[in-house]
């Protein structure tokens, strides 16, 4: 089987702003902003890692106690929605 | 009165840094049926009145300045431009966006009269790192006065376009020097408060912020895509603020203490 690695959707284009990124999917004619969590998340998703390695790695980075896997499934559900992972 | 005076009395006396790109000439020749306005020796339109004519030749070279400015790299985002000094004393570039009405206008002519460095409340350039006021006097509209007081002593000295009582700072003895600076803060004014004096500013995410600049660009050449792009590097290193709409003095007491 197969292990989920996401990766972005052809065809955005993404600026980092102060705050997180903004993309913009010309497909859709759409805005995305990610939020600083989300947009580590997405920066992390470059087709080559799972989601537990997304989640792992954000665990490292923030220090936590734990991998914040069910958040990073959840961040990265609503980011295949958008349209902005595959 | 000749159309050139016309064109004088529309346009703002501010001193600009940015060095000549392009000159556009234009002639205004009075016939016995009006004006024949010209640009580079081509006809372009007609005038009545020389007051036709001298609103034709401003409004076709401020289009022509934003397609040139646009094909430079900048985007027009539709915002009154204040410099601020904080409370340690640095300047900051202050962006406040909204729609007509919202109160941009009352809002720069009361920091004006604070003493603040307006640079413009229509209209304003981005692009990477950099801003640049579109400079233009206020227009005031019909009761202005009924909010900002200060306005009484020199309004009847102010000339009258339409309902507009134009003010040009550097006519009031606030001479305006425009200048290139990033973008500080953006503050879109949104809702009303509860009560005049009961004015919030809170703080807002860079999404948000993003959409109220894109609501209120003014794409001339640009795509889509190529404004986000503007517009996202203009922003790259700016706080957003939400502002509401109240009592001019308690709107620049929570700017300012938003802003620091």
């Amino acid at each position: 089987m197969t292990a989920d690695r996401p990766a972005p959707a052809n065809g955005l284009d993404v600026h980092e702003v102060e705050d997180g990124f903004v993309v913009f999917d010309a497909s859709t004619d759409r805005v995305h902003y990610l939020n600083p969590t989300a947009t580590v998340v997405f920066s992390l998703c470059d087709g080559t890692r799972t989601t537990e390695e997304v989640a792992e790695l954000v665990q490292s980075a923030w220090e936590l106690d734990v991998a914040p896997l069910d958040d990073v499934v959840a961040c990265i559900a609503q980011l295949r929605d958008e349209g902005v992972l595959t | 009165m000749r159309v050139v005076d016309h064109l004088a009395s529309l346009l703002p006396d501010a001193h600009h840094p940015v060095p000549v790109l392009r000159e556009l000439h234009y002639a205004a020749t009075e016939t016995s049926a009006g004006f024949v306005i010209t640009e580079e020796g081509d006809a372009l339109a007609t005038g009545a009145t020389a007051e036709e004519a001298a609103d034709v030749v401003h409004v076709r070279a401020h289009r022509r300045a934003f397609e040139l400015a646009s094909l430079s790299g900048w985007a027009r985002v539709h915002a009154a431009t204040v410099d601020l000094a904080t409370i340690e004393g640095r300047r900051v570039r202050v962006l406040v966006v909204g729609p007509s009405g919202a109160g941009k206008t009352t809002l720069a002519t009361r920091l004006l009269f604070d003493g603040a460095d307006v640079q413009g409340d229509e209209s304003v350039l981005v692009r990477r790192g950099e801003s640049l006021a579109v400079p233009r006097a206020l227009h005031l509209k019909p009761g202005a006065a009924s909010v900002l007081p200060e306005l009484d002593e020199v309004l009847p000295r102010l000339p009258v376009v339409g309902e507009v009582t134009v003010l040009d700072p550097a006519r009031v003895d606030r001479p305006v020097t425009l200048r290139i600076e990033p973008v500080g803060h953006v503050v879109v004014l949104a809702g009303v408060a509860d009560t005049p004096d009961h004015v919030t500013c809170t703080p807002l995410d860079g999404g948000a912020v993003l959409e109220a600049l894109l609501t209120d660009a003014f794409p001339l050449t640009e795509t889509k895509a190529r404004m986000v792009s503007v517009l996202s590097g203009a922003m790259v290193s700016a706080h957003g603020h939400r502002l509401t709409s109240g009592r001019p003095d308690a709107m620049v007491e929570a700017l300012r203490g938003a802003i620091g």
